[in-house]
C-alpha cells in the first residue's frame, strides 16, 4: 500500500506534466541569479519559460539589484552599456550579460594572455587610458590614438577580434611604432574637453536632445592634484547634483591615482609620497606609509573594478587583490592576491579594464607602451 | 459565525468558517455571486481539489487567517526566499506530488499567500543543485542536442565554478 502510495507520488512530482507554464513561471520569480542560469540548462521547455518569465518579469534586472551591490553595477554600466542610456531603457538580455559578467569576476584565479603591446616610441608621454567596450583611447598631451577590438566574421571569441588599426592580412607583420593616430587634439577634442592642464583631461559631454543644463555629464578620467569632479554619465538619471571637490581634505594630495564616484574613492598620494586614501562619502582620509609588500617596489597606477584593485608598481608588478571588505583596501592580504605578474615594461603609469562581451583585459600602460593582458 | 461547505473533488464536504475560507478569492467570489446567505444549505463545489489537499488549503488558511492582507502591488517589493516562517515550513515538508497540489490548488484557489510559499519552496529546492539532479528530482527530460546543449553551456560557461 505504501510503496504504491510512493508511486504514484512520484508520477505526479513530474512537474513537466503537473504544473503549467504560468505556474512554472512564478516559481522562477523567486529564483537568485545562479539558479536561473542553471535552470535554463534543463531542456528546450524550460529554457523558453525561463526566458519568457525574465522578460516579463524584468528579473535579471531583480536580480542583479538584488544581489550585486549597488556600486559594482555601475561599474559594469560603465564598461558595457553605451553612454546617455536611461536606466529604464537598459534590456534583461543586458542585464543577463551584466550577472554573467560579475559571476565571471568572482572567479578566485585569473589565467592571463597577452593580446597586444603597442609601442609609441617617440611620442610624448602617455597620459591617461581611457576604455569603453572594446575601445582603448590612449591620450597624449597633443592628440590621442584610439585603439578598438572589432568583431570579425560575426563571432564572439578572442581569435575573431582584431585591431582595428591593422589591416587583418598584415598581423603577422604589426610594425613597432605603426599607431593611427585618429583625433589630433586642437582639431577635434578641443570642443569636448573642458578641462586640459598639466597633463590631465576632463571630459564634458552634453546629452543629445537633452536639456544641457539639467542632463549633462562628465566622465572622469583624471583630476587634478586639488580637484576633482567625479561625475559620470548614469548620475544624471539619479537625479544627483554633480559634486565639485575642492581643496577640503584634497589639499594633502600630491598626485591622484586612483578616483571613483561609485565606490567613494580617491587614492594618491601625498607630498611624502605616502599613500592616501579619501573617502568621498565619509570625508575623511586615511594616510598609510606602508601599503604594498617592499619587492613590488611603489604603486604608481591603480584601478578599482567591481570588488578588484588593480595596482601597476614602479618595477613593473600588475597585482590584483580581491576586497572583501574596506579593511582589504587598507591591509593589503596575501590571500586576497588574483594575479601577480611582472611585466617588463617599466614603471606602470595607467591602467584600466575592458570587460565587453567575452572580452576580459586589463590595459596597461608605461610611459610609451600599452599592454593588452587578457584574463579569465 | 457564519459557516460554509464546501465539497471536493472527491465528494467530501467539510464546513469551514467563512472568514477563513474568504482567504480564497476564488470561493469569496463565488459565494457573492450564488449569493449565498447565512445558515445557507447550498454545498460550494470545488472540482479541482481533492479530500487530502483541501484538508492541507484549510488548515494554512485557519493558521493564517489574521494575517494582514497581502500587498496587491508586488513590484518593488523584494522577492525573498528565506522569509518562510517556520510554521510554513513545517507544513510544507510534505512529498513533492502534494507540494505540487498545493501550488495548483492555491493558483485554482486563488489564495496569494499560499502560492507564494508553496513557490518559493519549489524554488528553494531547486536551489544549489546541478541541472541534472534537478532533472532527476524533478522527472524532467533533457530535450536538448548535444549542440544546443554545448551552446546554452556556453552562454552560461561564466557561472560554473572553476
Amino acid at each position: 500500500m505504501n510503496s504504491i502510495f510512493e508511486q504514484v507520488g512520484q508520477m505526479e512530482a513530474d512537474i513537466e506534466c503537473n504544473l503549467p507554464s504560468e505556474l512554472i513561471e512564478m516559481i522562477i520569480c523567486h529564483f537568485d541569479g545562479r539558479t536561473m542560469l542553471q535552470f535554463k540548462l534543463l531542456s528546450k521547455r524550460y529554457y523558453a519559460i525561463a526566458n519568457n518569465a525574465c522578460h516579463h518579469n524584468r528579473l535579471w534586472k531583480k536580480i542583479c539589484n538584488k544581489e550585486i551591490p549597488k556600486q559594482y553595477i555601475f561599474d559594469l554600466f560603465n564598461k558595457q552599456i553605451d553612454k546617455f542610456v536611461s536606466l529604464e531603457s537598459i534590456s534583461e538580455i543586458e542585464y543577463e550579460g551584466l550577472y554573467k559578467h560579475w559571476l565571471q569576476w568572482q572567479n578566485t584565479v585569473f589565467n592571463k594572455m597577452l593580446i597586444s603591446e603597442q609601442h609609441f616610441l617617440g611620442l610624448d608621454n602617455i597620459n591617461i587610458i581611457v576604455c569603453h567596450k572594446l575601445e582603448v583611447k590612449v591620450i597624449f598631451k597633443k592628440h590621442m590614438c584610439i585603439l578598438s577590438l572589432i568583431e570579425h566574421d560575426k563571432k564572439v571569441c578572442m581569435e575573431n577580434y582584431i585591431l582595428e588599426s591593422y589591416n587583418p592580412n598584415m598581423q603577422q607583420s604589426i610594425m613597432p611604432n605603426s599607431q593611427t593616430i585618429i583625433n589630433q587634439y586642437r582639431k577635434d577634442l578641443q570642443k569636448r574637453m573642458t578641462y586640459y592642464r598639466n597633463g590631465l583631461v576632463v571630459y564634458t559631454d552634453q546629452t543629445p536632445g537633452g536639456n544641457p543644463k539639467k542632463y549633462y555629464t562628465v566622465q572622469l578620467t583624471c583630476a587634478n592634484t586639488n580637484t576633482f569632479t567625479t561625475q559620470s554619465w548614469y548620475n544624471c538619471y539619479l537625479n544627483l547634483k554633480p559634486k565639485l571637490f575642492k581643496r577640503g581634505l584634497c589639499f594633502k594630495f600630491r598626485s591622484i591615482m586612483c578616483a571613483s564616484i561609485e565606490h567613494g574613492l580617491v587614492i594618491g598620494r601625498t607630498p611624502y609620497d605616502d599613500i592616501i586614501i579619501y573617502d568621498i562619502s565619509k570625508r575623511y582620509c586615511m594616510i598609510l606609509h606602508s601599503w604594498l609588500d617592499g619587492k613590488y617596489s611603489k604603486a604608481t597606477a591603480m584601478y578599482i573594478y567591481l570588488n578588484i584593485l588593480f595596482i601597476g608598481t614602479e618595477n613593473g608588478y600588475l597585482l590584483a587583490y580581491r576586497l572583501k571588505c574596506r579593511d582589504d583596501l587598507l591591509n593589503l592580504k596575501k590571500s586576497n592576491i588574483l594575479l601577480e605578474d611582472r611585466l617588463n615594461i617599466g614603471p606602470i603609469i595607467k591602467l584600466d579594464i575592458m570587460d565587453y562581451m567575452n572580452i576580459k583585459a586589463v590595459i596597461v600602460a608605461s610611459s610609451s607602451k600599452v599592454l593588452w593582458i587578457k584574463i579569465d | 459565525m457564519p459557516m460554509i461547505k464546501l465539497q471536493s473533488s472527491d465528494g467530501e464536504v467539510f464546513q469551514v468558517d467563512f472568514e477563513i475560507a474568504k482567504a480564497s478569492v476564488t470561493i469569496k467570489t463565488m459565494v457573492e455571486d450564488l449569493g449565498l446567505e447565512e445558515e445557507d444549505e447550498e454545498i460550494v463545489p470545488l472540482p479541482n481539489v481533492n479530500a487530502g489537499i483541501l484538508k492541507k488549503v484549510i488548515q494554512w488558511a485557519t493558521y493564517h487567517k489574521d494575517d494582514p492582507p497581502p500587498p496587491e502591488d508586488d513590484e518593488g517589493r523584494e522577492k525573498r526566499t528565506d522569509d518562510i516562517s517556520s510554521w510554513d515550513a513545517d507544513f510544507l515538508k510534505v512529498d513533492q506530488g502534494t507540494l505540487f497540489e498545493l501550488i495548483l490548488a492555491a493558483n485554482y484557489l486563488d489564495i496569494k499567500g499560499l502560492l507564494d510559499v508553496t513557490c518559493k519552496t519549489v524554488a528553494n529546492m531547486i536551489k544549489g543543485k546541478t541541472p541534472e539532479e534537478i532533472r532527476k528530482t524533478f522527472n524532467i527530460k533533457n530535450d536538448f542536442t548535444a549542440a544546443e546543449e554545448d551552446q546554452v553551456r556556453k552562454e552560461n560557461e561564466w557561472c560554473e565554478e572553476k
